[in-house]
């Protein structure tokens, strides 16, 4: 699978996994030209930790204090982050 | 003006006040010494390094401004406590704000509480119409550049600092609360949570918050305890780490943290020196408050505590769905609707009548404070309850529209005002839905053309991410009734139909 394939695997994942633990109330398109940041989709602090939490379940990765908050500012971002930490075998 | 405010008076007018914070902070930062008194992380203050910090910011507001109030945003770390503690041993009465407020509401709330400045930590959103006027550490003080409005409302003379309540009026209210009131809250938890220097007190917390104030700042620095706070994320993995790094004695956490860490598939991570877990400002979830007990074999201190007159109860978890029983200085009674005292068993209004209680609203725009306070002197709370035989109290329910959202409370007017403000928007009715595990904030929009992305971005905008609406729910007209207003069972209907609009 190509860097690009796998990416977009990812961020497929990470759409699935915030409409699963926004509990249906937030629905992204599954390949939307400009996603939108995690901010302007309103998520409050708790649906924002459901989701941190609910990734982490997903990809088995703990999210260390030291990850830039650029990282979870956007989906994108994030499936960036992700696939590199996969591609290292690394557990953050 | 304030009493307090004026260089060579000030001291005069602070002598006029037996018991102050400061003096009481002083004699603590002496006693205790190189005791530590705060971590966060690597950083560690001792009790000495507490005071100095406390006089350069006291003496840092003293210089640059002559009067109070001025509006404070803390975070949770070390030199932020320097700087509350410092600013009310200024005189200068800081209004504590809450650090998720974004720079709209700022503004409006110097605007409301007529504050003659703003500090805010360097690198936050600076509001529009503000101007720097002096920087201290991390720190930098801002006014408005139109200048402050003249006060609506006079800051008593025995104000030492503000808090604010979401209030019911539209927009968060401003309580002034003295040095005494302060004292008798802290000196009233310490007492009942035997708080120690031993202790080392993890707290989650925002230091605006009553559940950090009454339970883990004064209270701990007058017991010579270590207060420590959590440098990372709030997920569980991050909690962890502090939570064996501080080898904390003490944790106080709103309710949604035991609920992540209840859930935490590795179990409760705390060590065995962790002997009290303070909770408050929301209803613990049957499974959180059983999954913890099965996990440390302790039950949660949920205690009962209201913003304008503090901390109320101290719960031992010895009966099952109290909050406990009143904390010294505090005591309950339960009347009914007319005010006539209920006996043990029944429920009803719970009045309290305590020495940590506020003394004012600093804003003239909803009812007095003594509009909350009954003949004999009693706050009326919102708040339905019932004391058992024992005195230990059992909460049954809550008059009124406040939504209460993970422990915090929410004004729905003041969200509606906002979301009536979108162009396409006709009305709105916003409301707490219960959902599995927890309250969503709810908006009931009357619209014919506004998207879901369209009220998100506006209210993004405009108000703390806590208050904006999780669901929107869009129909082209809301039920009424035939006199016009919403129509609870209609409203209900479209709750339960789910009818979620997207983009």
């Amino acid at each position: 699978m190509s860097a690009v394939a796998g990416r977009d695997v990812l961020l497929s994942r990470l759409v699935g996994v915030l409409e699963r633990s926004s509990e249906g109330r937030v629905v992204l398109p599954e390949h939307g030209s400009g996603w939108p940041s995690l901010d302007a989709l309103g998520l409050d602090s708790v649906g924002m930790l459901n989701f941190l939490v609910a990734v982490e379940d997903e990809f088995g990765i703990e999210w260390q204090d030291d990850v830039p908050p650029e990282v979870l500012s956007s989906l994108p971002a994030m499936a960036s982050f992700i696939e590199a930490e996969l591609s290292r075998g690394g557990t953050r | 003006m304030s009493a307090l405010a004026g260089q060579p008076s000030e001291m005069a007018a602070s002598m006029r006040f037996a018991e102050r914070i400061g003096e009481n902070l002083r004699e603590a930062c002496h006693g205790f010494a190189a005791r530590p008194a705060m971590r966060m992380g690597a950083e560690e203050w001792s009790y000495q390094e507490l005071g100095a910090g406390v006089e350069r910011f006291r003496d840092w507001l003293l210089a640059e401004t002559t009067e109070g109030p001025i509006l404070l945003v803390p975070r949770n770390e070390p030199s932020s406590v320097a700087m509350v503690f410092g600013a009310i041993d200024s005189g200068r009465a800081p209004l504590l704000a809450d650090p998720a407020w974004t720079p709209v509401e700022l503004a409006e709330v110097v605007r409301r509480s007529a504050a003659r400045a703003l500090v805010l930590r360097k690198g936050s959103a600076v509001p529009a119409g503000f101007v720097l006027r002096a920087e201290n550490g991390g720190y930098q003080l801002l006014t408005a550049e139109a200048g402050a409005e003249p006060s609506a409302v006079a800051l008593r003379e025995d104000t030492a600092f503000g808090r604010f309540t979401s209030g019911t009026t539209g927009f968060p209210r401003c309580l002034q609360f003295s040095d005494a009131a302060a004292l008798a809250a802290a000196r009233g938890w310490a007492e009942a949570a035997r708080l120690s220097p031993g202790d080392r007190v993890l707290c989650l917390a925002t230091l605006n918050n009553g559940l950090c104030f009454n339970t883990s700042l004064l209270p701990v620095f007058l017991s010579g305890g270590l207060l420590a706070f959590h440098a990372g994320r709030v997920l569980p993995s991050s909690l962890e780490k502090s939570l064996i790094a501080v080898d904390a004695t003490v944790f106080v956490a709103f309710p949604f943290a035991y609920d992540l860490l209840v859930k935490r598939p590795a179990g409760v991570p705390v060590g065995p020196a962790l002997r009290l877990a303070v909770s408050s400002a929301a209803p613990l979830a049957g499974s959180t408050r059983e999954g913890w007990r099965q996990a440390t074999g302790r039950s949660i201190c949920d205690y009962y505590g209201v913003a304008e007159v503090g901390p109320c109860t101290f719960n031992d978890g010895s009966v099952p769905d109290s909050v406990g029983r009143p904390l010294a200085g505090v005591s309950f009674t339960i009347t009914d609707e007319a005010g006539l005292e209920l006996p043990a068993g029944e429920t009803g209004l719970i009045r309290i009548r305590t020495r940590s209680m506020a003394s004012d609203y600093l804003d003239r725009e909803g009812p007095p404070f003594a509009a909350n306070l009954d003949e004999e002197g009693r706050y009326v709370s919102r708040d339905i309850g019932m004391l058992d035989a024992t005195g230990h109290l059992v909460l049954k329910g809550r008059r009124g529209r406040m939504i209460n959202v993970a422990g915090r409370k929410i004004d729905p007017v003041e969200v509606e005002a906002v979301v009536r403000q979108v162009p396409g928007v006709n009305d709105v009715f916003v409301c707490g839905d219960e959902s599995p595990g927890r309250t969503i904030l709810a908006a009931y929009v009357e619209s014919e053309s506004v998207t879901r992305e369209q009220l998100v971005a506006f209210c993004v905008a405009r108000l703390a991410a806590y208050k904006v609406p999780q669901d929107f729910v869009i129909v082209p007209r809301l039920p009424r009734s035939s006199t016009g207003k919403f129509s609870a069972p209609g409203i209900r209907a479209l709750q339960q139909e789910g009818t979620t609009c997207l983009p």
